[in-house]
């Protein structure tokens, strides 16, 4: 056998047929510009999807009183969960039910009390700025809330606290504070129909500067959620523990159903690449009878033969990758400009992993060769005598 | 010839193509040299018989020795390896491979053999110029008339220096001129020792051979030798 030769005749082959090796170039570029963009899009999904709901949410790790309404000693708590390898910052906030009003209308919300300094937030600041430190009436609101009372970064609305569920506040005024705030910024998507405040201030309202309603644990790797909930409540006897998985079902059913479907989408597209190509090589190897035949009776081996048109599929893979490669790349800076997805600061916005791009090209690759591998070995076995009598 | 051993003996060949016999009980001896004519009615066996005898096809029953080597025993690889090193080809049309200019065309046996496509490149066209072609080496074979085609397709049967060229209707589409060409060419391969096995339905090819055959039926009628010419 010789490879040389096999290859010099692929080479050849594929340019003298430049409309099907366009074709089967094509089709492969067209298999790697929708595998990866789509992949890299349902990657940036899933990022968002846990980044909004873990990052810029409740956490991976949530710890709740078991009994009562407030955690004990929250702050040496978190002080204590944060220094657990694999924990990020852990950080309390105070909950209460709440209305605010404004412009005439209101409206009930959750209102959470939040570390101003912590890094980790349950929300996404979309406008405005964040609360102050010692903010004692600044306020964020949802969008959604926002939108509904007409009012905007820089309104004073008036704002509503339930005080009552706090067994040692004496109630007043008919059980709730009632507080004029500035709004300082909008937060969106999880956190579109909440508001926030400094935990200080609600703390302080609710007659106690340390009461918190939970401590959200945030971990580097969403991942390790069930293995850090064993470690947290083994550092927070009394309390309730919960992963993500297990407190936000939704989350969890959604990013694996984001990895379902680009799992199916994925071989699909692996399937839409392979067929064509095989179709075409195939198309293309008989049309080359004649030369195959003319090829054996100069005394080229079978070998010769297969190598010759699985070095075409190569070529055809190699070009293809590449183009389509270059085309996704193309694609996915586009997308990043222009996320398909954008909604009160839930932004879709593809993430291209090398993995992504490594996987996809290879497996596209290898499905050229495959799919060439048959149109090959057919070469390899016509009967030279009847290709030649032109009896096949 | 006397005393050489012949290039190829064909005994007692028969080929089947289910019930019928298209080659029945041929016997056959090819000495170095020889320009040896086929001749015979369109259906009779001849192109059948031709490619047994290049080891393209296999027998039903019988023997084939080229170079004294049972061919018909011989594997795949050891049939392709002997039409590489001592027979060449020439079909009636569609001999060369469109998409190699005329020089790749000849160099692609002898690059395939020797493995140096430079030195391979470099016969051709000193075979190219040999024939005439010198300035057609960069051509396609698209481009190329129907005698300069198989001009080339004769030097491409003979770079690898065989011991047997087998031709199959080498003149069929051409026109006189172009066939006289093709026959000089052949004609002068045999000069230099080479045999030659001739399929035509042209009695002036046949004329030109030192021996010819009748085929009729899957049966070799006739032979008559240079005298009978």
């Amino acid at each position: 056998m010789s490879l040389s030769v096999a290859l010099f005749l692929a080479r050849r082959g594929l340019r003298a047929s430049p409309l099907s090796t366009g074709l089967m170039i094509a089709a492969v570029a067209v298999g790697i510009g929708f595998e990866v963009p789509s992949a890299a899009n349902l990657r940036g999904y899933r990022e968002e999807l846990l980044s909004q709901s873990l990052a810029s949410g409740f956490g991976d790790v949530r710890v709740r009183p078991r009994r009562g309404v407030f955690v004990r000693d929250a702050d040496a708590l978190a002080a204590t969960l944060a220094r657990i390898p694999g924990v990020v910052e852990a950080t309390p906030v105070v909950s209460a039910p709440a209305s605010i009003n404004g412009h005439g209308h209101a409206v009930s919300v959750g209102l959470l009390g939040v570390e101003p300094r912590a890094t980790h937030h349950p929300y996404r600041l979309i406008a405005g700025k964040a609360l102050g430190d010692k903010d004692s009436d600044g306020i964020l609101l949802g969008s959604s809330v926002a939108q509904r009372l007409g009012v905007t970064v820089g309104d004073v609305i008036e704002l509503r606290v339930m005080l009552s569920s706090y067994p040692r506040v004496v109630l007043d005024d008919g059980g709730y504070g009632v507080y004029s705030m500035t709004i300082r910024g909008l937060v969106g998507f999880n956190a579109a129909d909440s508001a926030f405040v400094a935990r200080g201030f609600l703390a302080g309202e609710l007659g106690d500067d340390t009461a918190a309603s939970a401590v959200l644990v945030h971990a580097r790797d969403h991942a390790a959620a069930p293995a850090l909930t064993e470690a947290v409540k083994r550092l927070a006897p009394g309390t309730e523990v919960r992963s993500w998985m297990v407190d936000s079902a939704y989350l969890s059913s959604s990013a694996r159903a984001a990895e379902t479907l680009g799992g199916a989408a994925w071989a699909f597209g692996i399937l839409a690449v392979g067929i064509p190509v095989m179709a075409l090589l195939y198309i293309n190897t008989l049309n080359r009878r004649r030369q195959i035949g003319l090829l054996t009776a100069m005394g080229f081996s079978r070998a010769d033969l297969f190598f010759t048109f699985l070095f075409q599929a190569l070529f055809l893979g190699v070009a293809g990758v590449i183009l389509g490669g270059l085309v996704s790349l193309g694609l996915v800076r586009y997308l990043v400009a222009r996320p398909i997805f954008d909604w009160q600061g839930f932004v879709v916005r593809p993430v291209l992993a090398v993995s992504d791009l490594a996987r996809t090209a290879g497996a596209i690759l290898a499905t050229t060769l495959a799919a060439g591998s048959y149109p090959a070995w057919r070469a390899a076995r016509v009967d030279p005598s009847r290709i030649l009598r032109g009896i096949e | 010839m006397s005393g050489a051993q012949p290039v190829l003996v064909a005994d007692d060949l028969v080929r089947r193509y289910g019930d019928r016999v298209v080659i029945n009980h041929v016997s056959l001896t090819v000495e170095p040299g020889e320009m040896v004519s086929l001749m015979g009615a369109s259906g009779c066996g001849k192109t059948t018989l031709l490619h047994m005898l290049g080891t393209l096809d296999r027998p039903d029953g019988g023997q084939v020795r080229i170079d004294g080597r049972d061919v018909v025993a011989m594997s795949t690889t050891e049939r392709n390896t002997l039409r590489r090193e001592r027979l060449g080809f020439v079909f009636q049309q569609s001999n060369l491979l469109p998409e190699l200019t005329t020089r790749e065309n000849v160099a692609l046996p002898a690059w395939r053999a020797s493995g140096h496509r430079r030195e391979a490149l470099a016969r051709a066209d000193a075979l190219l110029a040999s024939f005439g072609l010198a300035k057609r080496g960069d051509a396609r074979g698209r481009v190329l008339s129907l005698g300069e085609a198989q001009r080339v397709a004769v030097a491409r049967a003979i770079i690898n220096d065989p011991q047997l060229v087998l031709a199959d209707e080498p003149t069929g589409s051409l026109d006189t001129e172009a066939a006289h060409a093709v026959l000089d060419a052949l004609a002068a391969i045999c000069a230099g020792g080479t045999a030659l096995l001739v399929v035509t339905h042209d009695p002036a090819v046949a004329a030109r051979c030192t021996r010819r055959l009748a085929m009729r039926d899957g049966q070799l009628q006739t032979q008559a030798g240079p005298a009978a010419v």
